[in-house]
């Protein structure tokens, strides 16, 4: 009873200052603004968009920021879909498949497909959130050093397999160079620099975004600027929504999708991007023999699956950190920072310092998917014919996007020299056939896994490996899924290793 | 080719690795997980050798690296590249601003407005192939509007900024 009244009493305080709503529209809308610009993370218009809310109220801020987070996580799907170039990391496995649906002229109804797979995948992070915080927050905290190490390999395996248009060597290749490249800078336990070279820029590490944007988006440019046929295929914008019946047929992968979406969220660390990946692999593994051929080749239902997971993903990662005070993210970790600058303790103990503040926040993430959806619908019209320019026009437009997006993430120009380098071997690579998105997820997970690697080998020192084995089933479990991984890929593959 | 140069850069990485200074246990030695993810790319890059001498693929790819300068594509990808390039150290190696009294506001000028309306007018030129004040004034606009946006709706400074 008291809850249903807390509920009421924020509901009602929601609905009658419209300047709540006011301030939830103008985040959704930066938020997905944002977030279509190639390389701008969600993690940077968290952190940076955090600046505006210092003169506004507590309520008005907390509605800003979840509108900014709910809308900055579809937004990747906008460049991703007509650019060939993901807006966020998250929006790699919707660019595979939706590009070459927007090649085909099915770019409006490719990003309506995301956009209602968004708005679903959000619905069902925030049903699962009131639902299921303590047995999902049961299951996050049973991970730990040696289930994280294993959740990151996994992740850059099943990308690694997942994305390659030949062989998964290819794409574990280029896991392996992302890794390597992950470890430059100082060590997170000892602080020994690693492949600095003594170079202080090389000592603060090699930051995903500039290297996101190079591989992405420069090497897009690359590839595509120097075609004498580079006219663009026109999108229809007609017909951008999914019917209802489409909708109903994409059902089942959706509800599995969203779940992934908001477990993987609910887990400290583990963010959106191995969300994406992982409902996109469990999707093609679980789809019809005759939609499983369609995946790489323009596949709705790969799009349902990476929509749906990235955005449950919203409603997951703010488990841990409303109960905990875990982040369960870095874009998490910016509400985190922002609740607590408008004086906001987070964790156990929010329900008693704050009575009502979590169901607000609940009401607040209902009302920026609503948003989300009615913004995205407005915006995808003008964004369609807006990439539907002559790429010899658009292309050179977006290098100085690019070189803004690398230059904003630490305000140091070294980091657009690490953007071209970063293009100019994502070209080459390219060209040998070698798959990009495998480095950028090595590069999210690499420091994830080292650190996390190395913290289990010191736990387990003393022990031996079947009672590690048999201590630690999660991580088990999680061991015998990354062997079969590397299995599947070398020898049930038709591509073939060898 | 790539199978080769794949494994030299795995060796380096691995002796760099084991190089790299020990201050604790070896379990948290800072070369441990580069020394393992270095192996599984000789690993790997051997693996790919086999692979592309199995299906004699090999020829098909040394032809395609020796290609890069002569086909008409290939010229303009080096060109672009070109481009790119002095577009992004010019704008690394210069820092100027303009403040220009407007009624409500100082209008900015930053370094990187400047240089990237005229580069990205050069490149626009070049493959887009219209008249030079259609290029310039498309430019001119994106550029301008971009750098408002970034600076004044999300607060992100210029490169080159004061």
């Amino acid at each position: 009873m008291e809850v249903f009244l807390q509920v009421q009493d924020q509901l009602f305080y929601i609905l009658s200052n419209p300047i709540l709503w006011f301030a939830c529209l103008s985040g959704v809308t930066l938020g997905i603004l944002w977030g279509a610009m190639p390389g701008l993370s969600t993690t940077m218009a968290m952190t940076l968009l955090i600046g505006l809310t210092i003169g506004m109220t507590q309520p008005v801020a907390i509605f800003f920021m979840l509108g900014v987070y709910t809308g900055c996580v579809f937004g990747g799907a906008i460049s991703a879909v007509l650019l060939n170039i993901p807006g966020t990391p998250d929006a790699v496995p919707t660019m595979i498949e939706g590009n070459i649906l927007a090649q085909k002229g099915e770019g409006g109804l490719a990003l309506g497909t995301a956009i209602s797979a968004s708005f679903l995948g959000n619905w069902i992070g925030i049903i699962l959130l009131i639902a299921l915080i303590p047995a999902i927050l049961f299951f996050a905290l049973q991970f730990r050093s040696w289930e994280m190490f294993l959740l990151s390999i996994w992740g850059i395996a099943i990308c690694g397999s997942m994305s390659s248009r030949e062989s998964p060597l290819k794409g574990w290749i280029a896991g392996c160079i992302g890794l390597i490249v992950s470890f430059i800078g100082l060590d997170s336990i000892h602080g020994v620099p690693r492949f600095s070279f003594n170079s202080y820029n090389l000592e603060d590490g090699i930051s995903f975004i500039p290297v996101l944007i190079g591989l992405f988006g420069l090497t897009e440019i690359l590839r595509v600027l120097p075609q004498r046929d580079n006219s663009n295929q026109t999108s229809a914008v007609s017909n951008i929504l999914p019917s209802f019946k489409t909708l109903i047929k994409y059902a089942k992968p959706s509800i599995r999708s969203g779940l992934i979406g908001t477990l993987v969220g609910a887990i400290p660390g583990a963010g959106a991007n191995i969300a994406s990946f992982f409902s996109y692999d469990i999707g093609r593994r679980r789809a019809s023999k005759k939609e499983r051929e369609k995946w790489g080749k323009g596949s709705y239902e790969a799009i349902v699956c990476s929509e749906v997971a990235n955005n449950a993903n919203v409603g997951g990662s703010m488990l841990p950190t409303l109960a905990l005070g875990i982040p369960g993210n870095a874009a998490a970790a910016a509400i985190l920072a922002a609740l607590e600058l408008k004086n906001v303790v987070v964790g156990p103990l929010i329900q008693t310092e704050n009575p009502g503040l979590i169901f607000y926040i609940y009401l607040g993430l209902i009302i920026a998917n609503f948003f989300m959806y009615g913004m995205a619908i407005l915006l995808i019209k003008p964004c369609v014919r807006l990439f539907n320019l002559p790429k010899a026009l658009l292309m050179p437009l977006i290098i100085p996007i690019c070189i803004l997006g690398s230059f904003a993430v630490n305000f140091n120009y070294f980091d657009v020299y690490v953007m071209l380098i970063s293009g100019v071997i994502g070209y080459i690579l390219f060209r040998l056939n070698f798959p990009l998105a495998p480095i950028v997820l090595a590069i999210i997970l690499g420091p994830l896994a080292d650190e996390n690697f190395r913290r289990a080998l010191l736990v387990f020192q003393d022990q031996g490996f079947i009672s590690v084995l048999w201590d630690r089933k999660l991580g088990t479990i999680l061991l015998f899924i990354v062997l079969y991984t590397f299995y599947d890929g070398i020898f049930n593959n038709k591509k073939g290793v060898l | 080719m790539s199978s080769l140069l794949l494994s030299i850069f795995s060796i380096i990485v691995m002796v760099l690795s084991l190089n790299l200074d020990v201050p604790g246990s070896l379990y948290t030695a800072p070369g441990l997980l580069p020394f393992v993810a270095s192996l599984a790319l000789l690993i790997l890059s051997i693996l790919l050798a086999i692979k592309t001498i199995k299906s004699k693929a090999s020829f098909k790819t040394r032809k395609l690296n020796l290609d890069l300068a002569t086909t008409q594509e290939n010229k303009r990808t080096l060109l672009l590249l070109a481009l790119i390039s002095i577009y992004i150290f010019t704008v690394g190696f210069t820092r100027f601003e303009f403040i220009i009294p407007m009624v409500f506001f100082d209008y900015r000028l930053s370094s990187f407005q400047i240089i990237s309306t005229i580069m990205i007018t050069v490149i626009v030129k070049i493959f887009w192939d219209k008249k030079i004040l259609r290029c310039f004034s498309i430019v001119f606009i994106v550029v301008e509007s971009l750098s408002a946006i970034f600076r004044y709706g999300f607060g992100i400074l210029m490169p080159g900024y004061f």
